[in-house]
């Protein structure tokens, strides 16, 4: 068979060829194979011709549709209301939806804990809809936790913008300057850190962000793939690798790490969140003003009851899962904030 | 070169937890598919702003109909067929596919893009320029067929044009694509090397 472009045509019609191609199988490649045989023009052909498909669906991919319906899902869960309301002791199902559902929740340096506080509060501001922004002012590192057990490590001068409690199919954080992150793994929910021009999307792993005209990622663990502005194309980069994007030039370059000390995390990593014979409320608002994530209850109906919990396990829900249980109390999430009902003591 | 289609895939499992008002079946129906709906819808209308709108709306019709919905042979397919109907049914949308009779591609500048040096961005924009000059029609066959991977049947259905009509579109979708990107652009959809 001769190499001519009505073969290349109809190979690109034919509907298994190309569905082989976008969703390769060990059948399809069997059925394949023996369609080429020995003829090395059909395999040329069948080669160009898988090319050009991927060719197409790349360009056709060329739309940030991930991000587009992450925010889609965001605005979607008003209208979606009470259906998707989360109640505790509901249904077990709807305890693993929320506790996958990646909300994040922030801690600081807190006063009163045990001294294993090396790192210091970052600067807070609440903004609308659920929004948080943190910013280390000072000269020190300043860690952010976030609700799914992800930590995010600023470095002087670094900010980071995100929902203190998002839906349930994304993880994006904005950050301007330096970061070290530890990302929980949560392959439903992909980690998507936006800096400048460069989009670092990650499934759980730990990894450096340094912003600025160049903007460096580096991996320590996991993999994380890398994309830039006006390219939607990513690289991947595994543990000891880095991607240094160059500003001015909208270029980018994968080398390995030679500076590993960037790639160490200095700061400790739990704090201590042990109560004893404490009064409910003081628990509740250590909980919210720690994790900057608001928490409306009856004070008067709670202030009676007091708790000896450890809480120092777990995510931000697993917290409050436990402090709801212990208070025979139940939670539930509207409008980004967390209520608290129950009889109170 | 005759190969058969893939038989229809069997009923999702996902999709029938979902109608039994699985929330979690709902979400990860909507991680899979919701993204490459917005490219397709992108792709039909060009409007982005519109396109968010559309696919909430039929995000949440189809949570709140669900117990009412059948087992559709492809859920990507019957999805992409309800977006393209919600779409439709926008004056301005309706408006680009009228433009866009007779199907002839513009062919007034067929300037022949010679790719072999260029990198994957440029390359990929080419690409995407070409598939932009297409008819709508054939735009619309090309994400489908190529982006979402349908077969011709299942396009045929989203578009709700007989299996012909898909054939035929995709057919010229093709060829018009092979010739705009000419015979110089070797590493790409014209991968036929003259001689």
């Amino acid at each position: 068979m001769s190499n001519h472009p009505s073969d290349l045509e109809i190979l690109l019609r034919n509907d298994d060829f190309v569905q082989w191609t976008l969703r390769p199988s060990a059948e399809g490649d069997a059925r394949w194979e023996a369609w080429i045989g020995v003829d090395a023009e059909r395999r040329v052909l069948v080669d160009r011709c898988r090319s050009a498909v991927l060719a197409v669906h790349a360009a056709e991919s060329d739309i940030p549709a991930d991000m587009l319906a992450g925010e889609i899902w965001e605005k979607m869960q008003g209208a979606l209301r009470p259906k998707f309301r989360w109640m505790p002791y509901a249904a077990a199902a709807a305890v693993v939806l929320l506790l996958a559902g990646a909300g994040w929740w922030w801690m600081n340096g807190r006063p009163g804990g045990d001294g294993n506080m090396a790192m210091e509060a970052p600067a807070v501001v609440k903004g609308g809809n659920g929004e948080i922004s943190a910013a280390n002012n000072g000269a020190g590192l300043k860690t952010v936790l976030m609700v799914d057990g992800s930590r995010i490590t600023l470095s002087p001068g670094a900010k980071v913008h995100f929902q203190s409690l998002p839906g349930p199919d994304a993880r994006n954080v904005r950050l301007e300057g330096s970061a070290f992150f530890e990302v929980s793994p949560d392959p439903k929910r992909p980690f998507t850190v936006f800096a400048g021009k460069v989009v670092t999307r990650v499934l759980g792993t730990s990894f450096r962000i340094s912003g600025g005209r160049s903007i460096t990622v580096a991996v320590r663990s996991g993999k994380v793939s890398v994309s830039h502005a006006g390219d939607n194309s990513a690289w991947i980069l595994l543990p000891n690798e880095q991607a240094v994007y160059d500003a001015g030039r909208n270029t980018m370059a994968k080398s390995v790490v030679i500076n590993k000390t960037i790639l160490e995390n200095p700061v400790p990593p739990t704090p201590r969140f042990r109560f004893d014979e404490t009064p409910a409320p003081v628990v509740i608002d250590e909980l919210s003003g720690t994790y900057a994530v608001n928490i409306r209850y009856d004070r008067r109906l709670f202030e009676k009851c007091r708790i000896t919990v450890s809480l120092e396990e777990g995510t931000f829900y697993d917290k409050l899962d436990v402090l709801c249980k212990v208070l025979g109390a139940t939670y539930e999430i509207v409008n980004n904030e967390v209520r608290i009902t129950g009889p109170g003591c | 070169m005759s190969l058969q289609d893939n038989t229809p895939p069997a009923p999702d499992p996902g999709w029938e937890a979902f109608r039994k008002g699985d929330r979690d079946a709902f979400a990860q129906l909507y991680d899979e598919h919701a993204p490459p709906l917005i490219v397709y819808g992108i792709r039909v209308s060009g409007d982005e702003g519109l396109v968010r709108d559309v696919i909430q709306d039929l995000f949440v019709e189809i949570w709140r109909s669900r117990a009412n919905l059948q087992s559709p042979g492809s859920v990507r397919g019957y999805l992409l067929k309800a977006l393209r109907y919600k779409l439709m049914r926008k004056a301005a949308v309706r408006l680009l596919y009228a433009d866009s009779l007779p199907e002839q591609a513009d062919t007034t500048n067929p300037e022949s893009i010679i790719l072999e040096h260029e990198s994957e961005i440029i390359r990929r924009q080419l690409i995407r320029r070409a598939i932009d000059r297409l008819p709508k029609r054939q735009q619309e066959m090309i994400n489908l067929r190529f982006y979402q991977g349908l077969s011709t049947e299942e396009a045929a259905s989203v578009m709700s044009v007989n299996y012909q009509s898909a054939a035929n579109l995709l057919h010229r979708a093709v060829s018009q694509l092979r010739e705009m990107l000419g015979p110089g652009a070797l590493a790409l959809i014209v991968i036929y090397r003259a001689g």
